[in-house]
């Protein structure tokens, strides 16, 4: 009986250990390194994003983006070029100052990064540098599994209003730091999306998601998938971050 | 007989003076709140059926079957940006036979929207949109407007008319007062036709005649850029072309498919893949020039920006007054069915929404609360009467043994409720109408939006409601002939033997 009893204590005592296997600190460590692999320091990036979008209500739309990324001056453009109807649309950001232009009336207008990208269940916050350690802190954290992967479940709290989502909870590979999930919340504590990443890429040493899928949790049925593709780092014109080449290019 | 019933009866009252003037006074109360509260609940929704009908909704509102708030604004679907208002279908033909009925005076086929609007540098607000044909607009709502500066909307005219509330917002962010002229961006966002852009004039600033909060938040627009705003366009894309896995990915996707269980999942062994980014294709190979092609061929853009001219969201109805509106509904929607049309018809209430119905709510409630007034005081005077039969036991039990029968005894007692309830029920009528017409005079201003709302305006003019007299008197006669059922049932049983020993 007494075996019993302290082998109980022991699992009991591992199982507590592997509850909180790392602590706070090293968690937000993590979201740091999260960071530094995510963004292309020193170097330019495009891609293309293939975004496919489901909805009960309107059905499969299908479009096509081409990203620039200049991560360092915190600068994306995004412009449509598929379908044909939105072609040459486009989101441009620098900085703190988010752009969007519509080609019909040649205009470009303010928006925020919280509101949906064109349409998509996906956020303009979701594209550009990563600022995960800066805009959350971690709140709890635990090991787990996802799949077949080993990952921390941690607990993010917004550290400023500007967030997305007052609330996260992520999964993170213990072995690679890659974010596989994420629950976004409200601040009323209500699940709004799940995002998936089932997909990475190394490209140049950082990591680079190649296939997101977000999913609209008040909507059942509607979801976005997004596949990354034609990738390349090679320096861009400083003229393709301003409003004038998108303008120019839509001529 | 009846003449000395009559006589007992008044004696009594007479006798028992304190008693009777408690419980007159507690019905003329009651029936004074009835009168006043309902003439004010009644010129409140007259008011509000009124601006409505008039300024806003006309007689009936027609939408696509498919519209579950049929509200011309606010509580509906245009300020929601992850839904779409539907469509009306065959609007074309519903007109052309809206317009063949004599009944029918004007029909203004109409657009709702919502944008965000900015003036400026600094110029920041938010308009409820109304698309109109100005023509067809001002044929059914004649001079429900006050313009405060520039003109209406002209037929084939690409504008803006902004409400004095747009103004204000303007000015307030600002500091800047809109002129007829200037240009405001007008952006319309919606998850499902996405971000639209539309820089319009503005042509003049207006009021409703006949003001309210809700009013106030609606501006006019012309009819293409409401329909771009909205992505009402004529042509819609081709279906999307995927590729096998993204074939995959579409519907429910579970994370065991993605992250594998085991050594399966549709990623297995490719969470991470070492990618070399080639130097030989794509932007890679761009040089300055290229940059500037990257959309490529744009000669299809100018298609997809057409809008559809028979697309309506609401046809606003008015009819001539001699006409019912409910068989009209009624026939309107048989003619859909029967033409297979999925458009549905309904009252002004349905189109006014949410706050005018809360006004019919609040008058339901108000009435709730009286028949609760009702009977706390039916309890009161119940008790009271009780109290005065208890104290007349040895009086009632003598008329009794002296050849009093029960009929006389139940009649004398209703007579003088009855007689209570008619004097003071006169009384308390008469002064709800003096305190009715004294405010109806001066006029009742709201003290807050809400209640301007519910008013249907800033100041209430209440009207005395006959109805409300009737009905208050007739509730009252009620009040007093149950109020005397249960003393009617103690005096029956008192026996004269034991009535007159105990005197």
């Amino acid at each position: 009986m007494k075996k019993y009893i302290i082998g109980l204590m022991v699992l009991l005592m591992v199982g507590i250990s592997g509850l909180s296997a790392i602590s706070l600190d090293e968690a937000n460590r993590i979201l740091a390194t999260v960071d530094t692999s995510r963004n292309f320091s020193g170097i330019d990036f495009s891609a293309v994003m293939t975004m496919i979008s489901e909805d009960q209500d309107t059905g499969v739309e299908k479009k096509k983006v081409q990203q620039f990324r200049r991560d360092d001056s915190d600068m994306f453009l995004m412009l449509f070029i598929e379908p044909a109807s939105e072609k040459g649309q486009g989101y441009l950001n620098i900085g703190e100052n988010l752009w969007f232009y519509d080609p019909q009336s040649r205009k470009f207008n303010h928006t925020s990064m919280k509101d949906s990208f064109g349409g998509t269940d996906a956020k303009n916050s979701d594209f550009g540098s990563s600022s995960i350690a800066d805009d959350y802190k971690v709140v709890a954290v635990k090991e787990g599994k996802l799949g077949r992967y080993d990952v921390y479940i941690m607990d993010l709290e917004g550290t400023n209003s500007e967030v997305t989502y007052p609330t996260v909870k992520i999964w993170i590979t213990s072995n690679n730091n890659l974010i596989l999930k994420s629950e976004d919340f409200s601040a009323t504590g209500r699940l709004m999306r799940t995002s998936l990443f089932p997909s990475y890429a190394n490209v140049g040493g950082k990591y680079l998601a190649t296939k997101m899928i977000f999913k609209d949790e008040l909507i059942e049925g509607k979801k976005t998938q997004i596949t990354v593709t034609d990738i390349s780092t090679k320096d861009l014109p400083d003229s393709i971050f301003t409003k004038s080449y998108v303008e120019r290019v839509n001529r | 007989m009846n003449g000395l019933i009559f006589k007992i009866a008044y004696r009594n009252l007479k006798e028992h003076k304190t008693k009777t003037l408690i419980i007159g006074t507690l019905m003329a109360l009651a029936i004074m709140i009835l009168v006043v509260g309902n003439s004010f609940m009644e010129t409140a929704a007259s008011g509000i059926e009124k601006t409505y009908i008039q300024n806003f909704t006309g007689d009936l509102v027609i939408a696509a079957k498919s519209m579950e708030n049929v509200s011309l604004f606010m509580d509906g679907s245009m300020t929601n940006k992850e839904e779409l208002t539907p469509i009306i279908p065959s609007s074309r033909k519903i007109i052309s036979y809206l317009d063949s009925l004599d009944e029918v005076i004007a029909v203004n086929p109409q657009i709702g929207g919502a944008a965000l609007m900015k003036h400026g540098e600094d110029g920041t607000g938010f308009v409820m949109l109304f698309g109109v044909d100005p023509g067809m607009y001002q044929e059914t709502f004649r001079d429900n407007l006050e313009l405060t500066s520039g003109t209406f909307l002209k037929t084939g005219e690409e504008g803006v008319v902004l409400s004095v509330a747009a103004v204000r917002m303007i000015k307030d962010s600002s500091g800047e007062t809109v002129k007829p002229g200037d240009s405001v961006l007008l952006t319309g966002i919606n998850s499902i036709t996405g971000t639209k852009i539309r820089e319009v004039t503005v042509r003049g600033t207006f009021k409703f005649v006949n003001e309210s909060p809700q009013l106030e938040m609606i501006s006019f627009i012309d009819l293409d850029n409401i329909r771009i705003i909205n992505g009402m366009l004529a042509y819609t894309e081709v279906a999307a072309n995927l590729s096998a896995n993204e074939e995959a990915l579409l519907g429910d996707v579970d994370e065991d498919s993605l992250f594998g269980s085991g050594d399966t999942g549709l990623f297995e062994g490719d969470l991470l893949a070492d990618i070399s980014v080639s130097e030989e294709t794509g932007i890679s190979q761009y040089n300055d020039s290229d940059y500037l092609n990257i959309l490529g061929d744009t000669s299809e853009r100018g298609k997809y920006s057409q809008t559809d001219p028979d697309a309506w969201h609401y046809l606003v109805v008015k009819l001539d007054d001699s006409v019912n509106e409910k068989k009209f509904i009624r026939n309107l929607n048989d003619w859909f069915n029967e033409n297979g049309i999925d458009a549905k018809a309904s009252g002004w209430l349905a189109g006014a929404g949410v706050i005018a119905r809360m006004s019919n709510t609040l008058a339901v409630v108000f009435n709730f609360l009286v028949l609760i007034v009702a009977v706390v005081a039916v309890i009161i005077i119940m008790n009271t009467l009780v109290i005065s039969v208890n104290e007349r036991i040895g009086e009632i039990g003598t008329m009794r043994a002296i050849g009093a029968e029960k009929a006389f005894i139940r009649s004398m007692i209703t007579l003088e409720t009855i007689m209570i309830s008619v004097i003071f029920g006169i009384i308390g009528a008469a002064a709800g109408m003096i305190i009715t017409k004294i405010i109806g005079s001066i006029g009742y201003e709201a003290p807050n939006t809400f209640f301007q709302v519910i008013l249907g305006g800033p100041v209430l003019y209440p009207v005395i409601s006959v109805k409300a007299v009737v009905l208050s008197l007739v509730t009252v006669a009620f009040v007093g002939v149950a109020a005397s059922l249960y003393p009617v049932a103690i005096a029956l049983k008192i026996s004269p033997v034991k009535a007159m020993g105990e005197n």
